[in-house]
């Protein structure tokens, strides 16, 4: 294959121009007449051999021969010369920008960021787009997102360009090459372009059904940051707030972290985290009122980042929880009762809260449903009235099969050694299938039918255990006080009493800049290139150049060199 | 043009009266012994009558006993002739190319000038002195009768005045037709810028057939030794009125010097090879430089 082409090559016929030109060249020749005394001399000089040698006649046209030359390059200008890549020309080109929040990094401070570089490569091929090509941006971050349709307007592709802008949030690659997917239904893409600074993962699941270019940007500076803001209800009404910061690969030395409660210094601690060794900062906030935490990090030297040197995080004022325990569920009383921070409702003389309302609610009858109020409820010993076409109550030992461990009420709850006089059974065939239609989820499997249930509403959480407590081994077991425990964190949670999140952080991988050079995928893996790939680059600005060039030479041969014989004879 | 002084009259429109006060004293130097047996004024070789001796010779039967040298044979006892120069004929011819070409640049003036200065020093010494126009056309030749003395001076002047540049006759017919009629051996003072196609060799073997020693002078322009012409041209020539298409000449100036220095060293060639003598002239030279300087080392005149 020719290392080069031609995007328009009908106009090759522009070349014919030639014609016309040396007509006019030669008709054009009104040669001043100059009567000389004889031609003798003159036609000894023209029937000379050095004369009449096809440099002789080259330099004798020189002009024609110019003006031919000039004619070729612009016709060749015309005719759009491009340069093949290696991959060929690709009429198709989506072009997948990375914005996610390490883009933004730069090298040192004031220099572009991995973001700037990246729009400066996709201009380039913006730029040298062929006539014919089109191309299409998509930015991603978390999501992915077209900026433009498949269009071949330089001036729309540009401006779209300069719209991205870097997000403070991680990248999620798959979903620009699902996005890059989708669009190679509607037009046939063949390859597509990713230009990101390689803080991806290495892994994806996807099948590429296209050639990906992977164009990774320079590595950028030093970076630290803070990377996790948490604060956990702690004992004494507190707050127990974890900071958390990484830095990148390159990052040496240390940096000061400074904790502002309500915009008053509270804690202020050197740290000197690494690549291998985050830091952890770690303090108390008393819970009485709330307040606002402000982390600040300020890094000694070039920090490649500043979006993540602050984050922040609200936490409102600790109260005790208030949690019903029916009266008849005395080993649940008893274990809410031991809990630090809540109160056990009703009180010795039977006191309940005003309008019956609590945060969290462990009721033995079916009654307690209806008449109290909580957005946490465990319902003991009883079968809801909606599953009782589909479960029945057995009397005979049971046993647990299984449970879902990561629900917010089982964490680190184990069921395994439990063990149960009584039992459940599905009434029909498709138990569980039948207990999902009613809006139930099984949490805990029994060997013939569910254990506990989950009944999930926008309001509430309603679980019930449908076996009696006393028929279980389960009082007796750690598995109850940490089930109650995790009861009570889970009505907190939803008030936002047992944690609360930082907002502004960006996740470690950003901060430690983390770039990989070859992702793999389901069937291939991609390696960045050290470079800019080359695509196809047109040719004709250089051609163009040349024919101004020659024009100039032509010039200043025939009126510069003119004027300059002339002074000297003057001379 | 120099001026002689303003209140005497000019005898010639050609010179002024100094250049003919400078050519009273000069006479034509003959380096071959072409002249007419008639008794003239122009001295050649020994076995003359004249007064001025030439050389001796041994004595052979038959000798005039006048010419013995008597104060040798007393000495030596031996006889030996003295020989005397002869005083013979001197015919200078003065071939004057006045075609169109000679009439650029004051080709044709200078032409005139040396013609008149040649022809003056010929009749103020003697000699019999022709000259013949060589044009074109109905009057491609005319001639001044063969004249001798200072009083065919005017004559000659007149003549020469009177010669116009017009006519496409190349030199080399013009001395053909001339020698058809000349009579006489001598000098031919040839005045031509020599730009023919024709053979000019030929008409230097016909000169020196007739017994002419040949004064070869070409005379060029200044456009014709150094030409200022650039870029592309049509030339047309003077006479014929054909043109030539040239193209980049500023490229061909080289290749035009050594095609015209070629042309002169053939010309010289074709003179000196046949006894006679050449020279080129720039047309914008001075008269009085060519006569008394120039001329003068060259031996051409004395």
């Amino acid at each position: 294959m020719m290392p080069f082409g031609f995007s328009a090559p009908l106009a090759a016929w522009l070349a014919l121009l030639a014609l016309p030109l040396v007509a006019f060249y030669f008709l054009k020749l009104k040669r001043p007449r100059v009567e000389v005394p004889s031609l003798v001399l003159w036609q000894q000089v023209l029937n000379d051999s050095r004369v009449n040698s096809p440099f002789q006649r080259f330099k004798r046209n020189l002009l024609l021969w110019l003006q031919l030359l000039l004619l070729l390059l612009l016709v060749v200008a015309a005719m759009q010369p491009y340069l093949r890549s290696r991959r060929g020309r690709r009429m198709q080109l989506p072009i997948l920008i990375d914005c996610s929040a390490s883009m933004g990094a730069r090298e040192k401070a004031g220099g572009p960021t991995r973001l700037d570089l990246a729009r400066r490569r996709a201009a380039e091929r913006i730029e040298g787009m062929l006539r014919g090509e089109r191309i299409c941006l998509v930015a991603f971050s978390r999501r992915a997102r077209r900026i433009t349709d498949f269009t071949d307007n330089k001036r729309e592709l540009l401006a779209a360009l300069d719209r991205i802008t870097v997000e403070e949030v991680a990248s999620d690659l798959e979903d620009a090459l699902n996005m890059a997917q989708a669009l190679g239904r509607a037009t046939p893409v063949e390859e597509v372009l990713l230009l990101s600074d390689g803080n991806l993962p290495a892994h994806s699941a996807v099948e590429l059904p296209f050639a990906l270019t992977f164009e990774r940007m320079d590595a950028a500076g030093p970076n630290a940051g803070i990377t996790s803001l948490r604060a956990v209800r702690a004992a004494n009404n507190q707050w127990r707030v974890f900071v958390g910061i990484d830095a990148s690969e390159s990052y040496r030395g240390p940096a000061t972290l400074e904790a502002m409660l309500n915009d008053e210094s509270l804690v202020r601690e050197v740290v000197a985290p690494t690549f291998d060794n985050p830091e952890r900062v770690i303090f108390t906030v008393a819970g009485d009122a709330p307040s606002r935490i402000q982390v600040r990090l300020s890094v000694d030297g070039v920090d490649a980042m500043a979006s993540d040197n602050m984050a922040t995080v609200d936490l409102p004022a600790l109260r005790p929880a208030n949690v019903y325990v029916d009266e008849g569920l005395a080993a649940c009383r008893r274990v809410v009762s031991l809990m630090e921070d809540v109160e056990l409702w009703p009180g010795p003389q039977g006191e309940r809260t005003p309008g019956d309302v609590y945060d969290a609610i462990v009721s033995g009858t079916v009654a307690d449903e209806e008449a109290l109020q909580a957005p946490v409820r465990l319902g003991v010993g009883y079968l809801p009235t909606a599953l009782t076409g589909t479960v029945t109550r057995l009397e005979g030992a049971d046993r647990v099969v299984d449970w879902r461990r990561d629900d917010s009420l089982l964490q680190h709850v184990a069921l395994g050694n439990v063990v149960l006089s009584a039992g459940t059974r599905y009434s029909g065939t498709d138990g569980i299938a039948a207990c999902e239609a009613l809006g139930f989820d099984v949490m805990v499997h029994g060997a013939q039918g569910p254990l506990l249930v989950r009944q999930q509403s926008e309001q509430a959480s309603r679980y019930t255990l449908l076996v009696d407590i006393e028929q279980t081994t389960l009082p007796y077991r750690v598995a109850l006080p940490v089930m109650l425990a995790n009861l009570v964190n889970l009505s907190l949670e939803g008030e936002g009493l047992a944690k609360a999140d930082g907002v502004g952080l960006l996740s470690p991988e950003e901060t430690r800049l983390v770039a990989v050079d070859r992702i793999e995928f389901a069937e291939v893996a991609v390696s960045a290139a050290d470079g800019p790939v080359r695509g196809t680059r047109p040719l004709w600005p250089v051609v163009l150049m040349a024919a101004l060039i020659l024009l100039l030479i032509e010039w200043w041969f025939f009126h510069r060199m003119h004027a300059l014989k002339h002074r000297e004879k003057l001379a | 043009m120099p001026e002689s002084g303003s209140s005497v009259a000019r005898v010639t429109s050609l010179f002024g009266n100094d250049v003919l006060q400078l050519l009273e004293r000069m006479r034509i130097n003959s380096s071959r012994r072409f002249t007419n047996r008639a008794q003239g004024e122009h001295l050649i070789s020994k076995g003359g009558s004249s007064n001025e001796f030439a050389d001796y010779r041994d004595y052979v039967e038959g000798d005039d006993v006048r010419y013995v040298d008597w104060n040798i044979f007393a000495r030596l006892q031996r006889p030996y002739m003295k020989t005397y120069r002869h005083e013979e004929e001197l015919h200078v011819v003065i071939l004057l190319d006045a075609s169109a070409s000679m009439g650029f640049e004051g080709k044709l003036t200078l032409a005139q000038q040396l013609a008149a200065a040649f022809g003056i020093m010929g009749l103020l010494s003697g000699e019999r002195v022709s000259c013949w126009r060589l044009n074109g056309g109905e009057d491609a030749l005319e001639c001044l009768a063969p004249c001798r003395g200072r009083g065919s001076m005017a004559a000659l002047l007149r003549f020469i005045e009177g010669v116009e540049a017009h006519g496409d006759m190349p030199i080399e017919m013009g001395v053909e037709n001339c020698l058809r009629q000349h009579r006489g051996r001598g000098v031919a003072v040839l005045l031509s810028d020599f730009l023919t196609f024709g053979d000019v060799p030929r008409a230097m073997n016909s000169l020196f057939s007739k017994g002419l020693e040949t004064l070869g002078l070409q005379i060029l322009g200044p456009s014709e030794r150094e030409p200022e012409l650039e870029a592309d041209v049509r030339l047309v020539d003077c006479e014929l009125g054909r043109t030539l298409d040239v193209t980049g000449v500023g490229s061909l100036l080289d290749i035009y010097h050594e095609y015209r220095m070629a042309l002169e060293a053939h010309l010289v060639a074709a003179c000196t090879g046949r006894g006679g003598r050449f020279l080129s002239l720039d047309a914008s030279a001075d008269l009085r430089w060519i006569l008394c300087d120039l001329l003068r080392r060259r031996g051409w005149v004395r």
